[in-house]
Order: C-alpha cells, then structure tokens, then sequence
C-alpha cells in the first residue's frame, strides 16, 4: 500500500541529468525494441490530442468540408456562453459531490466488512454489485428506479405513505444533477471500498497492539494510525475517482442527456452534445481542451504532493 | 515497578493449548526471560499479560492485582515488539510522546519525559526523524524509549533483537541489560535464542508446546535441567542425550550404551539414582566439556576412558568441537588444546566426567538426579 506513492515517484526521481535525446542515442537499441509500441501510442494518443487542439481554432460548419481558422474564437464563444458557468457549476457539483459521497460510503463500508464479524464474505460480495454491473445496465436500471410513474422509488414511497405525490427526481432541475449524484455514488463507492479495504488489511497489526498498550481508545487509534496510514491509498483512490467523475458519461447521458433545459449539463455530455449531435467540431473540442487543462493540472499538483511525501524516503534509502 | 504473577495460565485456539497451565512469579526488579522454539507459546503468555489477548482460564496479578479483565493501558505495561512497531509516520518525537499523550499528560511535561528517554538512550539527535530514515538499531532503540517513556511497572518484550544483525545483537543485548539495571525495571523478555536467555536473565522460563519446562536462574537451568528437553534446549551445541541400559556388575550399576559405551559410576548419589531408576532404559546426558577428548584413546589404564571415532572436528578459534561415533551413538565433544590434530576417521578415547553427568527417566524425560 505504502509503494503507491513510491512507484509514482520513480519516473521523477530516477531522471538523469541527460538530455531526451542523448539518452534515446545511448539506449538506442532498447529504443528500437519500444519503438512500436511507442508509435502506436503515439497514433491513438498524440494523434487525437493534436487534432483536437488544432481543431479547437477552426469553425467547422457542418455542412462543409472546408473549416475556417479562426484563432481563439471558439474559446472566446466558450467563456461568453450563457450556459459555460451553469455547465461548470454542475460538473463541480457532479465530481465533488460524487466522489466525497462515494468516499464517505466507502470508508464505512471498508470499516464494515475489514471487521471479523459474520456474512462480512457476504455483504463483501453483494457491495461489490454496483462496481461490476456495466454502466449503461446502471443507467437504465436507475433511470426505471426513479422514473416518477413507473419508478419503484415512488410507487413504494407511495404505497408506504411516505410521499403522496412521485418524485421528479429526474425532471426537476433542482432535484436531477443531485439524483445523478446518488446514482453515481452508488455506483463507484465499491471501488473506494475496494481500495480502501487492500489499504486497511496492510496495515501492520502491531501498530494497533502498540496503540493499546500506548493508551488509544478506538476512535484514537482511528484517527492515529488508520487515517495516516491510509493516507496514500486516500490520495491516489480520490485522483483516479475525480479523473473517473470528470470524464464520466455514460450515467448522465443515458439517464438525462443533460437535461432538463441543460440543468444536468456537465463539460463531458456539453462536449458530446454539441460535437456529435450538433456537429460543432471545432467548439467542442475548446470545450475539450478546457477539460484537458483542468485535469492535467488537478493531476499535476495532486501527484506532485503525492510524490512529495516520498521523496524524503528516498532521501535516505538512496 | 510491580511483581507479575501467573497462576495456572490457559490459552486455547479451539482445539489446540497454545499456552498450558503456565504459572510463575517475577519479582520485582527481575528480568525473567521465556525462552522456547518457535510456536512454544512465548508470544501468547506476554500478549495475555499485556492484555492484548484474553485468558481461557487461570489468573494473571499484576502487583497484587488481578488484571484479567483490565485493557492493555490500564495495567501499568510497556511493551517492545519485535518489528519495533513504531509508528511510521510519526517522527521518533511523536513515537515517544505518543503514550503520554494518550494518557492526557500535559505538554510541558511530556516535552520534559520525552528528553529524559532520549537522553537515556541516546537518540536526541534523531526526535525529528521518521522510522524509516533509522537503521535497524535506532529503530530498537525508539522502541525501548516508547516503552520507558511512562515508567511502567512491567516491561514486555518480544523478541526485541532478532531483527538485529549478528554484532548489533550482541551490543544491544549488553545494553538493555545494563539499562535495566539500571532503572531496576521488571522486564518479561521473550526470544528463542536461549544464548540471548542465559546472558541476559535473572531467571528463565523454558517453554514447550505451550507449557513450562522449568523455571530457574540460567545457572540452574543449565547445570540442572528438568528433562530432556530444557537439557537439550540450553547450551550450544547441545548436551548429549544417550539411550542406555543399566546393567549390574558385582551388585553395582553399570550403564551400556551401543558399541564401547559403558559407564561405570562410582558416585554414591549417582548410583543411588540408578538403583532406584523405575525402569532399566534411562537416558545419560553429558555435554561436550564433561566428555573432553583424550588424544591417544588405546585401550590402557583408566577404565572410564571410552573408546571413540571422530566423526568431524569444528575448530572455532578458543575451543574445538570434535563429534564423535560410539557404536550408534553420535556425541559432541570438545577440546581447549589448540595443537589437537585429530581427522576424520581417528581413533580417540572419551573421559566421562562424573560429576558433571545427568541422568533422564527414559518414559517421563524427567530427570532422575534430584
Ligand atoms: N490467533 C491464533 N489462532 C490460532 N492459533 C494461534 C493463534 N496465535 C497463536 N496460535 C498458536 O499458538 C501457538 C503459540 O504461538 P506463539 O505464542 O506465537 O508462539 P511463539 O511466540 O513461542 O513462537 C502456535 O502453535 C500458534 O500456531
Ligand atoms: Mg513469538
């Protein structure tokens, strides 16, 4: 657990002091063996990069073939566009909101099962549903479950008295991106819980013999040795949770498409939206590179403190 | 600093007694060592009188106190584990201050406690370092600073050095034992190394498949072992354990053994022993310095000389380990003379050093010298 942020850290710790280049002619003949591995990422991950970026600078009508180069303008359209603060208002909410609520659902459900207590192999198991149903069978499933008529959520709210009028959780502006929240809560918190369990069951028992001797009642021993000692596994689960909420599409865009009237609009369904259906190349891909920017900078500094922390190993095993 | 008493001591996993009806008294100020191969139930007894596992039956008092039910914090421990179990993202600082945190004693004073630790150990120079960027013995060394930080009335230790290289064992087994004398703490101690046992103790418990071998000082356990087991748990290379017949010769006790073996006492207690032996099958135990080589072993003028065939020889600077072959019997023996030239294969003669012979029940392993 405790290598997580050792092995990120490699790659900057090992770098040598030579140049790109001289390194490749030193090590030509290793280049040569990677060399098409190396162009094949290239192709599917460069390629589309490029493209995308150029693209962002052109109009591209869709009725013609010919796009016209028109320097920052689709970005300019971007920030000017009365629906860019809603869309990042909602996207914020989206990935904040799902991956604190996918966190909090997590650890408990870690700290649950990590117990010796009986059916843990059990409700382990049926925890884990959620995380290895596909995407689109969640989507539907949901989308039935909260349907207002037909949805078992009202019908059974309903029957039980609980409400006497369905739920809109779909139709309501206030109340959609907050529903798709809970779906995609439910759908990533057994990836949290996976993650924080392997952190959980590697850390060394003595440490919590040692607190009881040393005087830590439970929630102490928690907050002393639990957390800390989960702190790498915490920190790398959050990055690849948020990167996952950012880009992830397939929920809202089959449970909502963004709507209604845009209110469960996020960067990635807007991207999608206006480039596949409404053939906007060229605006879509600034929003794209827009999205890009954020999460390669999110990821910089996240994996930048990440490394931090064990740098100052190195420093001493080195 | 309190006494540690257990009385009829039981740990069960199901079917299996990790710890069998243990009882023993450490005093106070003793440094009392368990000492067993591994999976004897060392680790379970010091775990149930620091309170981390829960007893099956018997009782554990703690300076007059029974403290069965009591959590590990309220029975006044400390403990040292044998991974040292510092708390690794915590600096050597925070280590030692931890218990005393957790114990609400106030800043001023902890600060003050933990200097006093440091000092006594001598890692001042290290309070802002992490585990990790400590070599294995400053890591030891934080781990008896945790332990002493709070003056406890009992230090437990499991295995403490093991983790140690060779030479650094042997340096911090000196200072532990000073540091203890110094602070005349009561120190249950744990290891399998019964070299580490004997240096170190006061008295030592010889543990077995969950039960208590013997309990003495590490002269007693050496030069009067319980039985079989302790006589050939303690000491390196071990005591001699021969199956031999009593015979009589002219109405006195003549021990056989296979080959040339045969054993005249003349000793009135030994014989005593021998006459009232319950069976005629009893084990002779000698440790290689009882049995010392007699260079030219031909068959002349004493008749406790026993004829032998080297088997190897082990020089290892001061003292030469020579095994030998008496008819099946495989035995240890050693020589002080530096110019011993003995090879594979050599003739040489065994002198039996009465007074330093011991005598086992073959059924009980008991020994029969008491
Ligand atoms: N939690 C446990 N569950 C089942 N058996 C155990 C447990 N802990 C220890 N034992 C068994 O009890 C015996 C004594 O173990 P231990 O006290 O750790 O031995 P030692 O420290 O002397 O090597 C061993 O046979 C071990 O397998
Ligand atoms: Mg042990």
């Amino acid at each position: 657990m405790a290598n997580i942020p050792v092995e990120l850290a490699v790659p900057v710790l090992v770098r040598p002091r030579q140049t790109l280049f001289q390194q490749i002619i030193k090590n030509r003949h290793a280049y040569l063996y990677v060399g098409p591995a190396l162009f094949i990422m290239a192709l599917v991950l460069l390629y589309p990069l490029i493209y995308t970026i150029t693209l962002s600078f052109f109009n591209t009508p869709a009725r013609s073939p010919d796009w016209v180069f028109i320097g920052l303008g689709n970005y300019i359209e971007l920030f000017n566009h009365q629906l860019f603060w809603l869309v990042m208002r909602n996207t914020v909410s989206w990935t904040i909101g799902s991956t604190i609520s996918s966190f909090i659902l997590g650890m408990a459900a870690a700290l649950l099962v990590n117990n010796r207590l009986p059916f843990m192999g059990l409700f382990k198991a049926l925890m884990i549903i959620p995380y290895v149903l596909g995407h689109v069978t969640a989507a539907y499933l949901w989308r039935w479950l909260m349907h207002p008529d037909l949805g078992f959520i009202s019908m059974f709210a309903q029957q039980i008295g609980l409400i006497n009028r369905p739920i809109p959780f779909l139709q309501d502006g206030n109340l959609v991106m907050w529903s798709l929240v809970l779906v995609n809560t439910w759908k990533t918190f057994p990836f949290v819980m996976i993650m924080i369990l392997a952190g959980l069951q590697a850390i060394p028992q003595d440490l919590y013999k040692a607190a009881r001797v040393d005087g830590a009642n439970v929630f102490q021993q928690f907050m002393e040795i639990t957390i800390p000692q989960l702190m790498p596994v915490i920190m790398v689960t959050t990055v690849l949770t948020v990167i996952g909420n950012f880009n992830s599409f397939t929920i809202p865009w089959i449970m909502t498409g963004g709507g209604p009237a845009n209110q469960s609009e996020i960067i990635i369904t807007w991207i999608y939206g206006t480039g596949i259906r409404n053939l906007r190349y060229g605006f879509s891909s600034a929003i794209s590179v827009v999205l890009f920017i954020i999460l390669g900078v999110f990821s910089y500094y996240y994996v930048r403190t990440l490394t931090r922390g064990s740098d100052r190993s190195a420093e001493f095993e080195g | 600093m309190a006494e540690v008493i257990l009385e009829n001591v039981v740990k069960s996993y199901g079917s299996t007694l990790a710890v069998n009806r243990v009882s023993l008294t450490i005093k106070d100020g003793e440094f009392v060592t368990l000492v067993g191969p591994s999976g004897c139930g060392k680790t379970t007894t010091l775990n149930m009188i620091a309170g981390l596992i829960e007893l099956t039956s018997g009782n554990i008092k703690i300076g007059n106190k029974i403290v069965n039910d009591l959590d590990p914090k309220d029975r006044d421990i400390a403990m040292v584990f044998q991974n040292y179990a510092l708390y690794p993202h915590k600096t050597v600082y925070q280590n030692l201050e931890f218990p005393l945190r957790m114990r609400g004693v106030d800043k001023d004073k902890r600060h003050a406690q933990v200097m006093r630790a440091a000092e006594i150990l001598g890692i001042t120079a290290l309070l802002d370092r992490k585990p990790r960027q400590l070599s294995g013995g400053q890591q030891q060394r934080v781990a008896v600073g945790r332990a002493l930080v709070r003056d406890p009335a009992v230090f437990l230790m499991d295995e403490p050095l093991s983790n140690l290289d060779a030479k650094l064992r042997v340096h911090m087994r000196a200072e532990l034992k000073h540091l203890q004398g110094e602070l005349g703490a009561t120190v249950v101690y744990v290891t399998h190394d019964q070299l580490e046992a004997m240096t170190m103790s006061d008295k030592v418990a010889i543990m077995n498949h969950g039960v208590l071998q013997q309990y003495g000082t590490p002269d007693e356990v050496f030069h009067k072992p319980a039985n079989t087991f302790v006589a050939g748990f303690m000491g390196s290379p071990p005591m001699n354990l021969l199956s031999t017949m009593i015979e009589y010769v002219d109405g006195d006790p003549v021990l056989v053994g296979d080959g040339a073996l045969r054993f005249r006492p003349k000793t009135p207690k030994i014989k005593a022993a021998l006459q009232n032996a319950p069976s005629r099958r009893v084990i002779l135990g000698i440790r290689h310095t009882a049995i010392p080589i007699v260079q030219n072993g031909a068959a002349d003028d004493s008749a406790d000389s026993v004829p032998a065939e080297i088997y190897t020889v082990e020089p290892t600077g001061d003292v030469t380990f020579v095994h030998v072959k008496v008819g099946e019997h495989l035995l240890v023996s050693s020589t002080n003379d530096l110019r011993f030239t003995g090879r594979i294969g050599d003739q040489v003669g065994l002198a039996f050093d009465e007074s330093h012979i011991h005598l086992f029940d073959t059924e009980t392993t008991h020994t029969l010298l008491n």
